[in-house]
């Protein structure tokens, strides 16, 4: 084994990856072909057994999971506060101040507990805004706000749990899109045509729902907008009080955590909040990398592929969307803030896909378009899947739907079978633990609103 | 680096955004590795998703990665399969693969191709956990040279030697197995 054997391999495996044929690779190599070639067939054999792709499903299962198990993490969690005695004097001075002000400490702890509708919520509310008022720093006033955020997120889950109906507002991380059932703070949102949607929403980014809960626990939203969001670009100028950044001005305050020395010219990370007046701010900036040789390059919107990566073109019908993973004919695409889409591409729709590769095998899309159709491939009305061919029955609590359909995608909260979304509770009894692409009776319960609530899912007798 | 530093940061407040950017990033890899090692899909995503639950669970106790987050995970999910496969050491039980339940239509090209699989995986488990490791790095995470090198610790010329060891070994298994 010398060395130019090793690098002869080296170099032969990087041409291979490249697509190149194993004699061309040899050919390079005559001498040592006697040798490399068992080592390139293993290599391909090897090369084969890694190229299964990612379920998309596994993809948004361990997701879900992820995020549950760090929300219980960060619940359990300690606060952590700084030692200071400032901090302390502060909250113990503005305790004080709350509790004088709403007449006593018994009206305080009464309304703790109270919940939106409740008549004491009000008083809640306001000894929360008095509290952010009085908060002294920029950092204490963040962390009330986060603590208050986390609660009103706390009290719908409650009001949901109880079946109460109530309007309310919350804000949280969405980290499930199917159809019009999102998840927010690990709550379930329906968006029906009445639902403004204010700024295009991804999964990972921070929303802001208003609406009403439901008995069938979950929450009709009014109205969802976005709050938090990440931006990666180019740092165009730098003020005291406000940054421009790929394109975008954005306010820095005391509270904005800034990592690293950036510059005019390096290319930073910020979590970007828009505030109520629509104003931008900054909640955090982080240096990403500084320009080898500084130039006039236009400001990259957010994470922009390798300039060498090859892009490619996909034509196919779109026959998922779950999150942030479309399926277009069977090839599943990533979609992130770079995505942009045309014409409003939705399932059943016979789309143009740009893409790139990213390093890690999967293929993220920078365009999807709405292509026009042939007439053989016209689909029939994509906005609403059928209703389920089954029995219905009437009960107390709902319409009693049975059907049998196929599996076709899996979540904790949210499985659609036949193209039917159904909505997992504690009380749906799952038989022989079927998988996507197994054939299933459901029955469920349609409730208001058209929600499949799932009783009883089993696998099928052939 | 500097992005790496960034998830870091979130990741240690347990930043739901943070996690969630983390998990997108790093579970396709993670999957392919264990994939390649293991041949099995819901085995893959398990050791995957626990290298999630043990990294969360770190840094909720003040522990976990100081600096390389993906070389933590790696790292993780490897010692996860070492003991998954000492576990199946003791108790023996065969499994089918999901590689080598089917293969396209055709049923001799299928017949053919699960063989093949076959011999190959059975060549792979006889190779050491170092060059597995390596294998599964290079051929299933489709990790560079580079990559590779930083993630074992070790000299680009180091992992040149040990792929060249591993895929001739691999490649006297899978005659021998045949």
């Amino acid at each position: 084994m010398t060395q130019h054997l090793l690098d002869a391999l080296q170099a032969s495996l990087t041409a291979l990856e490249s697509g190149a044929e194993v004699e061309a690779c040899l050919a390079k190599y005559p001498d040592l072909a006697p040798q490399l070639r068992p080592l390139l067939e293993a290599a391909l054999e090897a090369r084969h057994l890694g190229s299964a792709a990612v379920p998309a499903e596994a993809v948004l299962r361990t997701q879900q999971a992820i995020l549950a198990h760090g929300r219980m993490l960060r619940q359990c969690r300690p606060p952590v506060r700084k030692a200071g005695l400032q901090p302390r004097l502060a909250y113990a001075l503005l305790a004080l101040a709350a509790s004088l002000i709403l007449s006593g400490g018994w009206l305080a702890s009464a309304s703790a507990a109270a919940l939106p509708g409740d008549w004491l919520y009000p008083v809640k509310r306001a000894a929360e805004d008095l509290r952010i008022r009085l908060a002294v720093s920029v950092e204490a006033r963040q962390r009330l706000e986060a603590d208050y955020s986390e609660r009103r997120a706390s009290e719908v889950l409650t009001l949901l749990q109880l079946g109460r109906t109530a309007n309310v507002s919350f804000e949280g991380v969405l980290t499930e899109q199917v159809s019009d059932l999102w998840t927010v703070a690990g709550t379930l949102v329906r968006i029906d045509s009445a639902t403004r949607l204010a700024g295009e929403m991804l999964p990972g980014m921070t929303v802001e729902v208003h609406g009403q809960t439901q008995p069938q626990r979950f929450v009709l939203a009014n109205e969802v907008l976005l709050l938090e969001y990440d931006w990666t670009g180019i740092v165009e100028d730098l003020q005291s009080t406000t940054w421009r950044v790929g394109g975008l001005r954005l306010g820095v305050d005391r509270g904005t955590r800034i990592e690293g020395e950036a510059e005019v010219g390096d290319l930073v990370r910020v979590r970007v909040r828009i505030g109520s007046d629509g104003n931008l701010q900054a909640r955090a900036i982080y240096l990403v990398s500084t320009p080898i040789a500084p130039t006039s390059t236009p400001a990259p919107s957010p994470p922009t592929p390798e300039p060498e990566q090859e892009r490619m073109e996909f034509r196919g019908v779109v026959t998922s969307i779950a999150g942030m993973v479309w399926t277009v004919s069977g090839q599943a695409f990533l979609t992130g803030l770079e995505t942009r889409f045309e014409d409003n591409p939705r399932v059943g729709d016979t789309v143009e896909v740009e893409a790139v590769r990213l390093l890690n095998g999967d293929l993220l899309a920078l365009r999807i378009r709405v292509t026009e159709q042939e007439e053989d491939e016209r689909t029939p009305e994509p906005t609403r899947t059928p209703e389920p061919e089954g029995t219905e029955e009437h009960g107390e609590e709902g319409e009693k739907v049975t059907f049998v359909g196929e599996v076709e995608a899996i979540s904790p909260t949210i499985w659609v079978v036949a193209g039917q979304q159904l909505v997992i509770d504690d009380e749906t009894e799952i038989r022989d633990d079927p998988a996507v692409g197994q054939t299933v009776r459901v029955e469920a319960i349609k409730q208001a609103g058209g929600v499949l609530l799932a009783r009883r899912i089993e696998l099928e007798d052939d | 680096m500097a992005e790496e530093r960034f998830e870091l940061k979130g990741l240690r407040a347990l930043d739901p955004q943070a996690i969630a950017s983390i998990h997108h990033r790093y579970f396709p890899e993670l999957y392919r590795y264990a994939r390649f090692r293991l041949g099995d899909n819901s085995s893959a995503e398990d050791v995957a998703s626990e290298a999630f639950v043990r990294l969360l669970e770190a840094v909720a106790d003040g522990r976990g990665p100081e600096s390389s987050l993906r070389g933590w995970l790696i790292g993780t999910a490897a010692n996860l399969i070492n003991m998954h496969f000492r576990r199946a050491y003791r108790r023996p039980q065969e499994q089918l693969s999901d590689e080598l339940i089917s293969d396209g239509p055709d049923p001799a090209a299928s017949a053919e191709g699960i063989e093949q699989r076959h011999v190959l995986r059975r060549a792979l488990r006889r190779l050491t956990p170092e060059q597995q490791h390596v294998l599964a790095l290079r051929f299933g995470g489709g990790y560079s040279l580079e990559e590779t090198a930083a993630l074992m610790h070790k000299r680009p010329n180091a992992i040149k030697a040990l792929q060249f060891r591993a895929l001739a070994a691999l490649r006297r298994g899978m005659e021998h197995t045949r």
